[in-house]
């Protein structure tokens, strides 16, 4: 420390003040150029997940049973479906869910990871993907994304065709499947292996237009800091 | 009494900062030209405008804050403390612009989530992120892990006065090589030669695991800065289940040891000394508490019914136990699985892990093991004095690359932490359960945002999650990560402002 | 390595042991009695087996020694640590035979419970328990905590691990301890002192709150008993919301107060030099900790809706704060609505406030007011440490009768000791969940919690139901907290070398 200490001087104090000052004011600007209102909406007719919305599933209740492996059932034909099934219920109670024949909808995002006679995807059925469609081209948030992992066997991969990024909302699948809750094949992990489907609506781009006033603010501050950078360089040679 | 900071403290201090805020722009170079490259136009503009405003602010600082003057001890730590409140504020801009999240609050929350290496999040629509912005967020792994302050003193140093000060105030009192600069450059060559291994195994367990070429390289690099940083972000929502793949789960295993090891230690394994190795304090203290989690989270697995074949039981169990103790936070199992399906006791065993912690001097949170080891060879140093009060006197020591002798203060100071953690855990999980949420739950994501960790229990929740709640979370991560004594430093700095003596 | 205990050790121990079955003996002698001049002869008949057991092995041992050895640290605790196990399992014969208990294990357990005035039960059917075992009962609280105040202020000490190594001015030889007898006596004087005053003060509420008189009689003595020495055992199952009374209520603070505050401070209070406690530093934390945790009781309660006038939760938070804080576990709600109605808030700051405990040297227990506050000026003194100049001198001091530095030891021993309550807790809640997959994580480390610190409060987890295993452990975990673990571990290291040290 010094050996002559100066006390805070109200100069010191008015810096800072206005040193906070210029931050409310950034974050107001920047606020201000973010991502203008929703364009479009790509909802689909379908709802979301929620809570489960079928009268058979309002039947099953959440009891943990003992355990019991599961294994995968012959793919017959004639299962018939419980209704539709929702992640979110899914998760909150799984025991309920294990081995039911059911019904999905969701939004195929990111990779087809091919493999081993068939394919893993991950199939959301959130808002992003059933309801308001990704947050590249609204202002509507919907929390997380909440989906499941699906099996699909090699005749029902080519029910994808483009899958869900920040381009575009995915092909939307409705599957017929059974749900595990610990698939030996995913060591244990819980999904959906399908049994048969077809594509409900396709996918669809996001249009996201050049944001001009940001591209704006962000070149003026660039310049300001290249030309900070160039003086202090200028000062500090010099001392 | 604590004396009055002058004004050439606060320059110093500002000055350094500064410095530091340079360093985080920096950091918004490469997703601004993989942005330019992939032609994603808004979210260059974006990076742009943070990573000009923060070279604007940190060179201005520079520039009138210039000043020879050396940091001291207290200077050190509360730069430190500043620069980590600060920097996540300014990996905000690009965040909040992209769109994804709902609050400023948010967006916060995630810069200092990535950069304390925690890896709880509050974005919405992960699955629909750009490819620059994905890599921004991991980005801040890879810094925050190496300590900004480091990197940028290693980049930006012109003079090594005093930097010593800023090391030690990251919680990091392990000096590897005498030079400072050297330490730092020796951590750098560690992370630079596993992030070519590392990325390149990881590339090829993505082919694996049925990726395409382009996209591989995408995930590989993401997952590698978020598995040796000990980080937890992941590209996708599902986090690695997205993978379904036990290469993959393997090779980031793997990893997540490798971060969560102290540097000293990877010295000592680079001169090929690993008799010092498992001699080691550190070492020791991580085995019994990751053997002993483990067996608590398999056999708590079996018997809740979870799962019931070894397959399953190590993917899912040990895997996500791994994760847990390095402070890593991957998850293999949908994070509301912990509460409504894993049962009572393997959920316990993941937040003690948690609570635990790595090795101190590497990227991961906690208590971290050489505490736990000090803490518990004090204890049965006092036990066999109680049980033999009149023998000699009782002399404990401890290995940690020599022989060093247990002395009061060391185990003072190491069970204080640990109280004071213990303290944060319940705290925060306090302040969750005054908000509705259940206690399974609140110690769950208290313990997790205050080690560092990552693991959710579905708690933390960008839409009804309330904002003081938030706001907590983020100061538990921020509070974990300087392991309290900088954070401390910056109250009393306050304290002392307002009421010191001149 | 350790040295094998020599015949002088053991001989000092059985001693000591014996003296304290002796003490036994005499009060159930006492009992029985009573019991007889009631005409409860099934009462009367069982303590006086119990009694006569007692006294037979006390005599016992008078044969045995002849010594007159000096009392070390190791014997001491040793000795301690026996005689509280074989006090409870001679104790539990009159408790078993009472036929109130399921089976002689929970009779040990409730003779634990008393001895280590905790104040957990597993009795059947307590309204319905004959006169005098409720009296017996009463009476294994007051033996208990006397014997722990002579105990503590003989051979424990809040600032260092063991009292091998407390300070010279203490004890003029670190090596033989006071006698314990002396001890003893000076602690009954206090003792009479505060009953004295206490069971008459209980006995005219209770008589205003409508009791007949011989109830009255009855129920102010077991109350004022289990209230002045921290112990929580009560006549009727609904502890005191039996009295549906306030002036009970505001009365039986005091003498809880009372029963936490140190033996030293009894004595110094009483020679008139009233103004300098509260200087004391462990009175000032001891203070703030009950304010701290009343006011935080009494909020979580208006928060989870359990009360919503003020008057009510006041009652009922301040009573049961101030009961866990001094470690009593006299309650006005049944255990179970604590867990079940008074949310999560409430609850945890009975955690809390049972962890802290009362002042040492006195009947209380849990972690005691003075390590907490020893640990949080240890972090201040780090962070001065930090924030002043390189060169200057940083030294924190605390006020105990004088003031005294803080030493890196002190803060070390009182950090270790609450590391390992907390582990020990910890891993009992997990043992519990273990056992028992009913139970949910808040009651577990309730109950464990209550149990070494040996608070008594309860949610409900503990009860004749529980496993045996899970009925040992919590007797361990009783006897554990109450002789502050590292006598306990002295013990087990004495036993450990007998059987294998070397000579």
């Amino acid at each position: 420390m010094s050996p002559n200490r100066k006390p805070m001087r109200r100069q010191t104090v008015l810096e800072i003040l206005l040193a906070l000052v210029l931050i409310v004011a950034a974050a107001v600007t920047i606020g201000a150029v973010r991502r203008a209102a929703p364009e479009t909406e790509l909802g689909i007719g379908v709802d979301p997940a929620e809570s489960p919305d079928d009268p058979a599933a309002d039947l099953v209740t959440c009891e943990r049973t003992l355990p019991e492996a599961s294994t995968l059932p012959p793919d017959r034909e004639d299962l018939k479906p419980v209704g539709r099934v929702t992640s979110t219920a899914i998760y909150e109670c799984p025991d309920a869910f294990d081995g039911q024949v059911a019904v999905f909808i969701g939004e195929v995002v990111g990779d087809v990871l091919r493999r081993d006679g068939g394919a893993w995807v991950l199939m959301n059925d959130d808002a992003y993907a059933l309801e308001v469609g990704p947050l590249q081209g609204h202002r509507e948030f919907r929390g997380a994304n909440s989906g499941l992992t699906v099996w699909l066997p090699e005749r029902l991969v080519s029910l994808v065709e483009r899958t869900g990024g920040p381009d575009a909302r995915g092909d939307v699948l409705r599957l017929r499947g059974v749900v595990l809750r610990t698939d030996p094949a995913d060591g244990g992990g819980l999904t959906f292996r399908a049994i048969d489907g077809q594509r409900i609506a396709d996918a669809q781009s996001v249009d996201d237009p050049v944001n001009w006033p940001q591209a704006i603010l962000a070149i003026l501050v660039a310049i300001v800091a290249v030309a900070l950078t160039l003086i202090e360089r200028n000062v500090a040679r010099k001392r | 009494m604590l004396i009055r900071p002058d004004r050439y403290d606060l320059r110093v201090i500002g000055f350094y900062v500064g410095k530091i805020v340079v360093g985080v722009g920096a950091l918004m170079v490469v997703p601004l030209v993989v942005a330019l490259w992939l032609g994603e136009y808004n979210d260059a503009t974006a990076l742009a405008l943070g990573g000009g405003l923060s070279l604007g602010v940190g060179r201005f600082t520079e520039w009138r804050l210039h000043t020879r003057e050396s940091l001291d001890w207290s200077h050190g730590l509360v730069t430190v403390a500043l620069a980590w409140l600060l920097a996540p504020a300014l990996v905000a801009v690009p965040l909040y612009l992209s769109g994804h999240f709902a609050t400023w609050i948010d967006a916060y929350f995630d810069g200092m989530s990535g950069l304390t290496t925690s890896g709880l999040t509050l974005i919405q629509d992960l699955d629909h992120l750009s490819v620059p912005m994905n890599l921004l967020r991991h980005i801040t792994h890879f810094a925050g892990g190496q300590g900004i302050v480091v990197v940028v003193l290693t980049v930006l140093a012109s003079s090594s006065a005093h930097i010593a000060t800023l090391y030690a105030g990251e919680g990091r009192d392990d000096r590897i090589v005498p030079n400072i600069v050297r330490t730092a450059r020796f951590i750098y060559l560690v992370a630079v030669a596993f992030l070519i291994v590392g990325t390149t195994a990881l590339f090829i367990a993505g082919l694996v695991a049925g990726l395409s070429p382009g996209r591989s390289i995408f995930h590989a690099v993401n997952l590698f800065m978020a598995a040796f940083d000990t980080g937890g972000f992941a590209p996708y929502s599902t986090s690695i289940a997205y993978y379904h793949s036990v290469t993959m789960e393997l090779v980031i295993m793997v990893l997540m040891v490798a971060g969560s090891l102290s540097f000293a230690l990877h010295y000592e394994l680079w001169r090929g000394r690993r008799r010092e190795v498992f001699e080691n304090l550190e070492t020791r203290s991580l085995l019994a508490t990751g053997f002993i989690t483990t067996v608590l989270v398999v056999f708590g697995l079996a018997r809740a019914g979870t799962f019931s074949d070894v397959d399953a039981l190590f993917r899912k169990g040990v895997f996500t136990l791994v994760s847990a103790h390095t402070g890593t936070g991957f998850a293999v199992s949908p994070g509301r699985l912990f509460v409504t399906d894993w049962g009572l006791i393997a959920p316990a065993a993941v937040v003690i892990a948690m609570a635990l912690g790595g090795m101190a001097s590497s990227t991961a949170g906690g208590i971290k093991a050489i505490r736990i080891g000090l803490a518990a060879k004090a204890v049965f140093r006092d036990i066999r004095r109680a049980v033999q009060p009149d023998a000699a006197v009782v002399v404990a020591s401890y290995r940690s690359r020599n022989r060093r002798i247990i002395r009061d203060e060391q185990v003072r100071s190491a069970i204080t932490i640990f109280v004071l953690f213990l303290l944060l855990y319940f705290g925060g999980a306090m302040v969750a359960v005054f908000y509705g949420y259940s206690i399974d739950e609140a110690l769950f994501e208290s313990t997790s945002a205050a080690a560092n960790v990552g693991l959710s229990s579905g708690l933390l929740s960008p839409m009804t999650t309330p904002m003081p709640l938030k706001i907590v979370f983020t100061l538990q991560m921020w509070v974990g990560r300087l392991e309290f004594m900088a954070v401390f430093a910056l109250i009393g700095y306050g304290v002392s402002m307002v009421r010191g003596r001149t | 390595m350790l040295l094998r205990p020599s015949s002088a050790d053991v001989r000092v121990i059985v001693r000591v042991t014996g003296k304290s079955l002796y003490v036994l003996g005499v009060a159930t002698l006492a009992m029985a009695v009573l019991a007889l001049t009631w005409g409860d002869l099934n009462s009367a008949s069982a303590l006086t087996i119990g009694s006569a057991l007692a006294l037979v092995l006390a005599a016992g041992t008078d044969y045995v020694t002849d010594a007159r050895a000096a009392l070390t640290w190791t014997r001491g605790t040793v000795a301690a640590v026996t005689s509280w196990i074989s006090a409870s399992a001679i104790a539990a014969v009159p408790l078993y035979l009472s036929g109130h208990y399921g089976s002689y294990v929970d009779g040990m357990f409730e003779a634990m419970s008393g001895l280590t005035t905790t104040g957990l039960t597993l009795v059947q059917d307590l309204d319905h328990l004959p006169t005098a075992m409720v009296l017996y009962r009463t009476s294994l609280q007051l033996l208990g905590g006397l014997a722990i105040v002579t105990v503590g202020i003989t051979l424990l000490s809040a600032t260092s691990i063991n009292a091998a190594s407390m300070e010279a001015t203490d004890i003029r030889d670190a090596r033989i301890i006071p006698s314990l007898g002396q001890s003893w006596r000076r602690v009954m004087q206090v003792g009479a002192a505060i009953f004295g005053v206490g069971i008459p003060l209980i006995l005219i509420v209770m008589l205003l709150a409508g009791l007949p008189v011989g109830s009255a009689v009855v129920h102010a003595i077991a109350i004022a008993v289990s209230a002045g020495a921290t112990g929580g055992f009560a006549p009727m199952s609904s502890s005191v919301g039996y009295y549906h009374s306030f002036l009970v209520e505001l009365a039986i603070l005091p003498l809880m107060m009372a029963g936490a505050l140190s033996f030293l401070i009894h004595v110094a209070a009483w020679h008139g030099a009233r103004r300098k406690l509260l200087r004391e530093f462990e009175v000032r934390v001891f203070l703030v900790a009950i304010l701290a945790v009343s006011a935080i009781v009494v909020f979580g309660l208006g928060r989870s809706g359990a009360h919503t006038e003020l008057v009510p939760m006041l009652r009922r938070g301040v009573f049961t704060a101030v009961s866990a804080a001094t470690t009593t576990g006299l309650s006005v709600v049944h255990g179970r609505l604590i867990a079940t109605d008074w949310g999560l808030i409430a609850p945890a700051a009975l955690v809390a406030a049972m962890t802290i405990g009362g002042m040492t040297g006195s009947t209380a227990g849990g972690l005691k007011p003075l390590r907490v506050g020893l640990i949080m000026k240890g972090v201040v003194m780090d962070v001065r440490r930090v924030l002043l100049p390189e060169s200057a001198l940083v030294t924190e001091s605390y006020y105990m009768s004088r003031r005294r530095p803080l030493t890196h030891g002190h803060v070390r021993s009182a950090a270790t000791l609450l590391l390992v309550f907390l582990v020990a807790t910890l891993t009992a809640s997990v043992t519990i969940l273990f056992v028992d997959p009913n139970v949910d994580l808040t009651e577990a480390l309730f109950a464990s919690t209550s149990a070494a610190a040996n608070g008594g409060l309860t949610v409900g987890t503990i009860g004749p139901a529980m496993p045996v295993t899970l009925k040992l452990g919590f007797m361990a975990l009783m006897l554990l907290g109450r002789l502050e673990w590292m006598a306990v571990f002295s013990a087990v290291g004495f036993v450990v070398a007998a059987a294998r040290g070397r000579r």
